[in-house]
Formats: C-alpha cells, sequence, structure tokens
C-alpha cells in the first residue's frame, strides 16, 4: 500500500477531528512512517488531546510522530517583517518611514492571517517526504478549511491576470521608451513579474498536489445526526468542484447496540442517518469507517491509540 | 519665421561643405524627431503611466479602501515600487475631472 503524503481531516465543529486526525497519524507513525502531524485551526486543540505542548515549531510526540500548530499571527510577523528588511536594503530609509503606515493597513486586513496560515501549508507541503514521508492535517472547521483549500484556485487566476496586465504596461514602457533610456531599464527583467511569477508557482504546485489523488486526500468526520450530513454533503461537492479527492468518511460516536435503554430511541434514528451517510458518501471508492461512542472523551497518546487501531486502515 | 530657417539652412550648408557629416546629420534627425516622432511617443508614453497607475491601483487599491483578495501577497512588491507609491497616492486622490483628463488624451491642434 502506497502512503498518502498528505492527509486532511475537516468536518463541522465538534464532530472529532482531533482526535480523528491525531489516531490516523499515530497509526501511521506506528507502521514505521515518519508522519507530522499539523493543526492549522485558528483555536488548536491538538496539544489538549495528545497531551504535548505543540507549538509554532516543529516539536516530538512519541516515536515517528512530530506535532505542529499553525500560529497565523506569529507567520505573518514574519513575512512583514522580511518584507521590511527587503525594502531597507533597496529604498532609502525615509521612503520605508512613510510606506510602514500601509504595512499596518496590510497586516490587519481581513484574510491575513488566512494567506499566512496557507502560506505555511504550502511551505510544509513543499517539504514533501523530508524529512516527513506523511503529513497528517487537522483541519479547522468546514468554512475556514474550505476558504484555505480553494485559495490555490482563486488567487492563483487574480494573480495570472495581474501578471498578464503588468506585461502589457511594460510593453507600452518598452514602446514608449524606444529613445529613452530610462524607460527601457524599466521595462528589462522587472522583479514585480518575477515575484508574482514566483508566487503563482507555488500556488499551482500546491493546487497539483491537492488535486492529485495520488499526494493527497481529505477526510471527513462526522456524526450520525442530521445537520453534519448535510454540511458534509455540501463541502464534499464543493472540494470536489475544486478537483480535490475525498477520500472517505468517519462516523463518529457511533452508539453501540448496547448502548442501553436510554439511547434506545437515538439507536433506531441513528440507523437511518447512517444508511443515508451510506447512500450519499458511500460511493466513488470512498472509504466509510464507523468509530463508536466512547466512555470517556479521549486523551492522551494511549487512548488515541485505542481510537488509531480502528481508523488506521482508511487509506487502504 | 523663414529668415531663422533660411539662416539656419545656409549654416548647415557651411557645415556640409566643411566637412561637419556628423552635425548635419545630427540636425536632420532631431528635425525628424520633432516634428514628426515626439508628438506620437509622448501620446505612448502618457499610456504608459496611466497603464502603471492603474497597475498599481489593481495591487494596492486596498489602501485606498478598495478589497483586494490578494492583499498579503502584493505587499511584497511593496520593496520594489516603494518609490511609485506616494507620487501614485497623490496623483490618484487628486484627479479633478474625467472628462478633462479623457481630452488630453486626444490631439486638438
Amino acid at each position: 500500500m502506497t502512503i498518502r503524503p498528505f492527509t486532511f481531516f475537516g468536518g463541522k465543529g465538534g464532530t472529532g477531528k482531533t482526535t480523528c486526525s491525531a489516531a490516523y497519524a499515530l497509526a501511521l507513525a506506528r507502521r514505521g512512517i515518519a508522519t507530522l502531524l499539523v493543526s492549522t485551526d485558528p483555536a488548536h486543540s491538538l496539544s489538549d488531546i495528545v497531551d504535548t505542548a505543540l507549538g509554532n515549531d516543529v516539536r516530538p510526540i512519541c516515536e515517528n510522530l512530530w506535532g505542529l500548530e499553525i500560529d497565523a499571527e506569529a507567520e505573518a510577523k514574519r513575512y512583514i517583517g522580511e518584507i521590511q528588511d527587503k525594502m531597507l536594503s533597496i529604498v532609502s530609509a525615509a521612503i520605508v518611514d512613510e510606506i510602514k503606515r500601509q504595512m499596518e493597513i496590510a497586516y490587519t486586513s481581513p484574510g491575513a492571517e488566512e494567506a499566512a496560515a496557507f502560506d505555511k501549508f504550502v511551505e510544509l507541503m513543499d517539504k514533501q517526504g523530508d524529512p516527513y514521508e506523511a503529513i497528517v492535517f487537522d483541519t479547522a472547521p468546514t468554512g475556514h478549511t474550505l476558504r484555505l483549500l480553494s485559495l490555490p484556485e482563486i488567487l492563483g487566476a487574480w494573480i495570472e491576470s495581474l501578471i498578464a496586465k503588468r506585461r502589457k504596461s511594460l510593453e507600452l514602457f518598452k514602446m514608449a521608451g524606444r529613445f529613452e533610456e530610462d524607460l527601457m531599464k524599466r521595462a528589462a527583467n522587472d522583479p514585480v513579474i518575477e515575484s508574482l511569477t514566483r508566487r503563482q508557482q507555488r500556488f499551482e504546485k500546491s493546487r497539483k498536489y491537492l488535486i492529485n489523488p495520488e499526494s493527497s486526500a481529505f477526510f471527513f468526520v462526522l456524526n450520525a445526526e442530521r445537520m453534519p450530513i448535510l454540511e458534509t454533503s455540501r463541502a464534499v461537492a464543493l472540494l470536489e468542484k475544486f478537483g480535490i479527492v475525498v477520500g472517505g468518511v468517519v462516523v463518529n460516536r457511533v452508539i453501540p447496540p448496547e448502548a442501553g435503554d436510554f439511547f434506545a430511541a437515538r439507536l433506531t434514528a441513528q440507523e437511518g442517518y447512517l444508511r443515508d451517510i451510506e447512500e450519499r458518501f458511500g460511493g466513488g471508492g470512498r472509504k466509510l469507517v464507523h468509530l463508536p461512542l466512547l466512555r470517556f472523551d479521549v486523551r492522551g497518546m494511549e487512548q488515541v491509540s485505542e481510537v488509531a487501531n480502528l481508523i488506521g486502515g482508511i487509506d487502504a | 519665421m523663414f529668415g531663422r530657417l533660411w539662416e539656419r539652412l545656409k549654416k548647415l550648408g557651411s557645415a556640409f561643405y566643411s566637412g561637419k557629416a556628423a552635425a548635419v546629420g545630427e540636425w536632420l534627425w532631431l528635425f525628424v524627431v520633432a516634428s514628426f516622432l515626439e508628438k506620437r511617443y509622448a501620446a505612448i508614453r502618457k499610456e504608459a503611466w496611466d497603464s502603471n497607475d492603474n497597475i498599481m491601483l489593481l495591487l494596492f487599491g486596498d489602501y485606498l479602501g478598495l478589497p483586494n483578495p490578494v492583499s498579503y501577497y502584493t505587499l511584497e512588491l511593496l520593496p520594489y515600487l516603494a518609490e511609485e507609491m506616494l507620487p501614485w497616492q497623490r496623483r490618484i486622490m487628486n484627479r479633478q475631472s474625467v472628462a478633462a483628463e479623457k481630452a488630453a488624451q486626444y490631439d486638438f491642434t
């Protein structure tokens, strides 16, 4: 069986994404695969489940398993710091001072943290196989993640049109500058086009990873209840529209038959929902896994390890 | 006017006879540029700078209040465009009349 380098777990809030991703990552690690477990959710809960303090740098959890919680704010700060350093080496300090205010605006603009998280995400995907053979992403609740995954498509097209516009403008400068050297200099090797093209290539690359079923798959975690089913089927449709492969569905907290009288009514309702899930998501080579409702909530690697036994085969 | 042109031509003639071909060539070249080319190139030059302003607007429109989905990524272009930034802002916020700007594109003389 080949191991996909990237696995995503997503779904509605509170359905058990973090537990499932931790369990699956552990299952991979136990097979001897160097695995990195990454949380992209701004409200991290990975540390709480694996019982190890994680942060914005990679830290070991257990053998073959490392953890990382992406801190979008810190990433954005680092990015802007780099730009400021670069600016100081290109333009005069007086201009940098004038421009600082504008950088603050960009820093607080909507989408900045999302973009920072996405950048980190692309950076991780770029390091494929070195040193981690598999990366498991514990993503934020559906909306945030869908936006994150659709970014390469949307921003890629935008940047492409920016490049085309810039090219056209430089062409004009070339025409106008036939007898003027400084206009000519403007048009030759433009750093703006260079930088935009680099961005576009990064988007293109991450998109290629995302839509290749051999390199990544998305797994939805849901409960056998009405709302998670509806939300998941919308999300599946959207991801498939963007060409991202949905590898399977994990039905979490399935009430076992021995649950007792109190759950009797829920149990009958659940049967209907499970059939519904089977019908909606069962086709197309997608894998279905049921995880039973446990007596306790999952905490610490020992308990995660029990879940890992159940979820390990989802990539088969 | 014709008097001055005649003077110039006489000078040119003497330059020609005294073997200053380079000076004659330059005079002819300036004549061609000023009477036929310059006006046309000025139009292209204006178009080029206008298109440059439009690109600045697409890249940094969020500083003027226009939302831009890639503003986080255009930030990294700032080091290269920082010098153009302030003059651009002054120009774009100081546009008086769109009709006058449009009229300036045409040659009415």
